[in-house]
């Protein structure tokens, strides 16, 4: 008598099949949903301020540094003060209800708590000051701001895309007087390295306490 | 099983010791040095099994919970008004002092958004030169001291401040009908100008009203013994540099009396070998206790502190011998049959020979009559003007001030007492038993850091806001003047001495600010210098030639902010002036009578300011203010309220518009000094005057039945003003390495005779007052003598320094202030357990410090590297070039005193945590950078060495090896670098560490920090958590930031861009860091020497940490 049935003679490839197929697709899930690409691109709070980047640093055409300013001397890009939104909004639009807290804040002397978008860890000490000086502008790692109503991270600012330009940063440098052009285009790898303006001994660390300490 | 190595080497000459009980060898010390951890190292603190349940279900809980949510939302606040020239994340310096013992010390301070992190010696000042000492540089952990005094309180209660201020001025009102007759004021010895302004005005308004002064430690008695030798106050100010031969007499000049920075610059300069042909002086120490210049001293002299006079007569008789003119002197110098001829006639000769660059120093807590003959002894020696000169002080009455006071309160005498700083009912002699007397003033009034006995023992007390929180002005060491100006505003609504003297004066300015530009109103000259030149300095160089570097750097600032800016870093110490490692002598260390003392730094720092002034950190107007609540935020409306003389504009653009005194009051607050003082005076010495002062209690010695017990400041915590700081209270003491504690300092032949030894309590009685307080036989500690020190043991102080250590001052007494007779010393039945981190992580024995003769250096200038022989040295692995920057230390030996300053420096600087009493016993201290000590030589008389100790930078380290992790690793710059958030805790890179500098995070230290102590930790470098290593990063963060700075200048790194925290702490200019791959580094020709060798270079660790020997300059004739 046949205790099991024919067909399980394909029980092996089945279950040979299904393990690896149900293991790429955990590596998949792991790969894909784990990573910063998936958790942490994309992430796009609800300010209290519905301050559009658009209207702003795209239609108006404002420097980014206007609000934030010191970028190139911090290690971070400040978040403006009440004040530098009340140097124009003191004039323009002073009475539209969506500036009902920026003008609280300031008769009040409060500050405005603005939700943190982009965050590397605390262990890691990044730098925006070495960075915009070295040439790296700003779209490359929060892209085009300009566009964006409503700010949301762009890219996922994770160890190995960072290390991926640190390994070879040629193609995302610029000369220092582009560093807020949202719409710069990098160049081609021969142009950029015989351009005195872009490849200038931009050494990024690629060891540890390059980074952590 | 780790093979125990012999502890000694029987072929080495001298054999070093650590303690005692590593001389003997006892088992327990062989088994411990053969031990990275010691037994229990690795045991969890006292939780029991449910509690430690709970802990883990909980933080699994927790773990899991904090998995799921994806991000913690997380607040971005910015300011409402941006505060001029703050750009959030770029820290600022401000300069500013401290006071200790009434000398102010020029002190740059670093501020992150109006937070005060670290302390650093002002560069450009001319005789503190970027010097610092552990108490400046722990001084910014007590600003943030949740123990502080925070608010007023009446008869124990809390009151409101401003209803205690009025009271005291209806008080003082009162009181103005009677002249002030019943009113009293006491407070520490100060060299303010706008205090003694301040106190002149209180006097007028006050006729009969007395002004006193006490200080439980300080130069009073040598201004006293001036004023009985000369017949005006003077304050001595050696020229150790041109010394060739010092002579201390029970003075420790390098740590704890006053002019302590500038007497280690100077003395290094006098003895810095880089060369076989380089000059070095020789210092002879005749002292009861080991201290800091006692180690450092080429001869020794184990010497009663009662003796000490003695011994300046026996010197004095045998400088006559070698044909000293003595003048009335001869007829009262003589020898004394107890004390060593031999070493007494050595120096004597020495200091004859080089008459003119001899010099004799004589301690603070001898009696002023002592310090007369060491003048008398000066002046034969010839060193006026050459080696010892005087500048003006004001009248010193060492005791009689509080003695006074004491016998008024308690007649009933005084009416209101207002205490200005100082804790008198704890550090007053004991037998005025001044809280007591205290009780009888129907109103006294107590402005202190802290609720402390004397506030204890007062009916109403104000907060006192600590030196980096109010407004002052102080004399340095050198008699420049130094501004005080504070970097917060303070954090528990403190009120400064200034302040509240303007109160009793009645002076029109309240505010500090307002005061104190009052006074350099008055004293530069106001608008008299209106020229160009006069202003800062009435003819000084310096400022006037700095002051025209100004315009550029302010005319510089363009709009956009877009000029490569030097990090903001205005007068980071780091580029500024490099200490001069390899100078020999400086040109002139003494301002001659009618110069002033140069200063050629100035200008060049002000050039690497370059534009960066723009951020005008100095201007007054830049004057932060964090809200008293510590938020992680920069603090909401941190901006000051506009200052009274900048009313927003730019500094630049100010500064170039400003004449007369408003331009010299900013060069004074960007600079933080006017180097001009006041200038040395000649006055000639009345030796008849002495000769009549002298010899009159010749001969007296203690023995078994009749002790000495010595007095000294604590070379951790001062005279107890540092009581509740932790970072000193858990520094070890330089000499026995004991931390936390006290004890009485016994020598071995003591100890034996009374039966007593190290750890036992032992009770000690002075004239009917007794103590009890552990005993601790120290090496090199005079026999008979017990040494005492103050500052622990407070009734009354914070969380940390309550009831920790011994109280010494019931045995102090106004007879015997500075040392006592007549002691008796018995065992109790107790021990007591003592911190002691002496044996901890001892290198077994190896040949780690080496050292020479001067003599036979210069025979054999590569004596070091000849120490050990071993076979060609091949690596396992292929080595790897540097050819890029090579960081690298040179720390040299002859210069380290052991002060311990840098340790505390790096502890400033790395947030490394303190883990109290229990945690240091096993051996869990975290402290990047020790200071072994060792002993060589007799037990009675030995030999000392000092050997800082950090993480060497091993080229081909033997940590990196056996991390199975990859958490350390190295750098193309060949730091050896921990990644923390890689450390899974093994702990195997410790257990493979030769130096043994690797320190292990047992337990969650900076967990249970309280929230202001949060806001000193420095924000670029990480905060680190239970269960990882850690260890020093030859201050990586540093290193990136003057990278960073260098690259956005688009220039190379220039030697001095770094500074490690302990080399820019140092005084003695000892640790050198740099770049060796820059041949004219200052490290790498210090690196050069020939005297220098690498600790365990036998193993091929290949460390990038370079000691020079310890060279001694004995006098041959003693040998």
């Amino acid at each position: 008598m046949q205790i099991f049935p024919r067909w399980t003679n394909k029980l092996p490839a089945l279950i040979a099949a299904g393990v690896g197929l149900g293991g790429a697709g955990a590596v998949f899930v792991v790969w894909y949903y784990f990573s910063p690409w998936h958790t942490d691109v994309g992430y796009e709070p609800k300010q209290p301020v519905a301050y559009s980047h658009k209207l702003h640093a795209g239609d108006l055409g404002m420097d980014c540094r206007y609000c934030h300013a010191g970028v190139e001397q911090s290690h971070w890009a400040p978040v403006p003060a009440t004040q530098v939104c009340m140097n124009c909004h003191g004039q323009v639009k002073t009475d539209s209800p969506a500036l009902e807290l920026v003008r609280k804040s300031w008769a009040e002397d409060r500050p405005i708590e603005w939700v943190r978008i982009h965050k590397t860890p605390d262990f890691a000490y990044f730098n925006h000051g070495a960075h915009v000086n070295a040439g790296v502008g700003c779209s490359t790692c929060h892209g085009r701001v300009d566009q964006m109503v409503k700010v949301h991270q762009d890219q996922p600012l994770s160890m190995g895309w960072c290390l991926e330009c640190h390994r070879n940063p040629l193609p995302h440098l610029r000369p220092p007087e582009e560093i807020t052009n949202m719409a710069w285009q990098s160049r081609p790898p021969e142009v950029a390295a015989s351009d005195p303006a872009i490849n200038h001994n931009v050494n990024p660390p690629q060891h540890c306490t390059g980074c952590h300490r | 099983m780790k093979r125990v190595l012999p502890i000694t080497r029987e072929d080495g000459p001298p054999q070093y010791w650590r303690g005692p009980e590593h001389l003997a060898q006892t088992p327990a010390a062989r088994e411990a040095a053969g031990r990275e951890f010691p037994e229990g190292a690795s045991v969890l603190g006292p939780a029991d099994r449910r509690t430690f349940l709970g802990l883990a279900a909980a933080s699994a809980a927790m773990a899991t919970l904090a998995g799921c949510i994806r991000r913690p939302e997380e607040k971005i606040v910015p300011y409402t008004k941006s505060p001029e020239g703050i750009i959030p994340g770029v820290p600022q310096f401000y300069a500013t002092a401290y006071a200790l013992q009434g000398e102010g010390h020029p002190l740059v301070v670093e501020c992150h958004e109006g937070r005060p992190t670290k302390v650093e010696g002002n560069p450009e000042h001319p005789s503190a030169r970027g010097g610092t000492l552990s108490w400046l540089q722990a001084a910014v952990l007590d600003l943030y001291d949740p123990d502080r005094a925070q608010g007023a309180t009446k008869d124990k209660q809390p009151a409101d401040q401003a209803s205690v201020l009025a009271e005291l001025e209806a008080r003082l009102k009162a009181a103005e009908a009677s002249g002030g007759a019943k009113l009293r004021v006491l407070s520490p010895r100060t060299a303010s100008p706008s205090f003694a302004r301040l106190k002149a005005a209180a006097q007028r308004r006050f006729p009969q009203a007395k002004f006193y002064e006490y200080e439980p430690a300080g130069d009073a008695e040598a201004v006293a013994g001036a004023e009985l030798a000369f017949g005006r106050p003077l304050r001595p100010l050696v020229a150790y540099d041109r010394a060739r031969v010092v002579v201390s007499a029970d003075s420790d000049f390098l740590l704890t009396e006053r002019g302590a920075v500038r007497a280690n610059k100077l003395f290094a300069a006098g003895r810095r070998v880089r060369a076989p042909n380089d000059a070095m002086s020789r210092l002879y120490v005749a002292e009861p206790a080991l201290t800091v210049t006692g180690m450092t001293a080429d001869h020794r002299l184990r010497l009663p502190a009662g003796a000490v006079e003695d011994f300046l007569l026996a010197l004095a008789a045998e400088l006559g011998a070698n044909n000293v003119a003595l003048g009335p002197l001869a007829g009262k110098a003589k020898a004394a049959a107890d004390l060593d001829r031999k070493w007494v006639a050595g120096a004597a000769k020495d200091l004859a020979r080089q008459r003119g660059a001899s010099v004799v120093v004589v301690g603070q807590r001898q009696p002023a009559h002592v310090h007369a003959l060491g003048y008398a002894i000066n002046q034969a020696l010839g060193a006026f003007g050459r080696t010892l000169q005087f500048l003006p002080a004001a009248a010193a009455r060492p005791l009689d001030d509080v003695k006074a006071l004491a016998g008024e309160m308690g007649a009933g005498a005084v009416d209101t007492l207002l205490v200005l700083g100082g804790n008198p009912a704890y550090d007053a002699p004991a037998d005025l038993d001044f809280a007591r007397a205290m009780a009888r003033v129907p109103f006294r009034l107590h402005l202190g850091t802290h609720l402390d006995e004397t506030a204890a023992a007062s009916t109403h007390t104000l907060p006192r806001a600590h030196d980096f929180e109010a407004w002052g002005d102080q004399a340095a060491a050198d008699g420049s003047l130094v501004v005080q100006q504070p970097l917060i505003a303070p954090l528990f609504d403190g009120k400064s001495d200034l302040e509240l003297l303007a109160v009793v004066a009645g002076a029109p300015e309240r505010r500090g600010y307002d005061l104190v530009r009052a006074t350099f109103k008055e004293s530069l000259g106001g608008d008299a210098g209106a020229t160009e030149a006069a202003p800062p300095a009435a003819g000084s160089p310096a400022p006037a030639g700095t002051a025209d570097a100004s315009p550029p750097a302010g005319s510089a600032r363009p709009a956009t902010a877009a000029a490569p800016a030097a990090s903001g870093s205005a007068v980071r110490p780091a580029p500024g002036a490099p200490p001069p490692f390899f100078q020999a002598t400086p040109a002139s260390s003494l301002p001659s009578p009618g110069r002033i003392a140069p200063n050629p730094s100035a200008s060049a720092a002000n050039a690497a300011i370059g534009s960066a002034v723009a951020a005008a950190p100095h201007a007054p107007s830049a004057m932060p203010a964090a809200s008293a609540v510590p938020t992680g935020a920069p603090p909401a409306g941190a901006a000051a309220g506009p200052p009274p003389a900048t009313p927003g504009a730019p500094y630049g653009a100010v500064t170039t518009a400003l004449t007369g005194f408003e331009r010299a009051w900013r060069r004074l607050l960007h600079d933080g000094f006017v180097a001009r003082g006041a200038a040395p005076v000649e006055a000639p010495l009345n030796a008849d005057a002495v000769a009549g002062a002298v010899g009159k209690r010749a001969g007296q010695r203690p023995s078994a039945q009749a002790l000495e017990v010595t007095f000294a400041p604590d070379a951790t915590v001062f005279d107890g003003r540092f009581a509740n700081n932790a970072w000193l209270q858990e520094l070890p003491h330089p000499v026995t390495k004991i931390t936390w504690d006290n004890a009485a300092w016994l020598s071995f032949k003591t100890a034996q005779e009374l039966g007593v030894g190290s750890g036992d309590v032992v009770r000690l009685t002075v004239e009917g007052r007794s103590i009890e307080v552990p005993a601790w036989v120290v090496p090199g500690t005079a026999d008979y003598s017990v040494q005492l020190f103050l500052g622990r043991g407070r009734a009354v102080s914070g969380r940390v320094g309550k009831g920790q250590g011994f109280d010494v001052t019931p045995l102090r007494t106004t007879k015997g202030f500075g040392f006592a007779q007549g002691g008796k010393l018995e065992k109790t039945a107790n021990g007591y357990g003592l911190a002691v981190t002496q044996e901890h992580n001892t290198l077994e024995g190896r040949p780690i410090v080496r050292e020479a003769s001067l003599e036979a250096y210069r025979k054999d200038p590569e004596f070091a590297q000849k120490a050990v022989e071993h076979k060609p040295l091949v690596a396992l692995w292929q080595e790897r070039e540097y050819d890029g920057h090579k960081w690298g230390m040179v720390i040299d030996l002859t210069a380290c005193t052991g002060c311990s300053t840098c340790v505390i420096a790096c502890q400033a600087e790395n947030n490394t945590p303190t883990v109290g009493k229990e945690q240091v016993t096993r051996q869990r201290e975290m402290h990047w950078l020790r200071i072994d000590r060792y002993f060589s030589g007799t037990v009675e008389d030995p030999q000392v060495v000092r050997q800082p100790m950090a993480c060497v930078h091993c080229e081909n380290a033997p940590c990196e090896n056996v991390c199975p992790v990859n958490a350390t690793s190295h750098s193309p710059e060949g730091l050896n670098e921990m990644t923390y958030n890689r450390c899974i805790g093994t702990r195997y890179c410790a257990n493979n560490c030769p130096y043994k500098v690797r320190r292990f995070n047992f337990l969650a230290f900076h967990e249970e920090v309280p929230e202001t102590i949060k806001m000193v930790t420095n924000p670029n470098v990480s905060v680190r958590v239970r269960g990882v290593m850690e260890k020093c990063t030859y201050c990586v963060q540093r290193i990136n930031q003057a990278k960073i700075s260098a690259k956005r200048e688009r220039r190379p790194l220039r030697d001095g861009d770094v500074v490690s925290a302990c080399a820019q702490a140092c005084p003695a200019d000892a640790i050198a860091f740099g770049d060796l791959n820059d041949p004219q580094s200052r490290v790498a020709r210090a690196a050069a020497a020939r005297h220098g060798y690498r600790v365990l270079d036998e193993l091929n660790t290949k460390p990038r940490t370079t000691y020079l020997s310890q060279i001694r300059n004995p006098n041959p004739e003693l040998a």
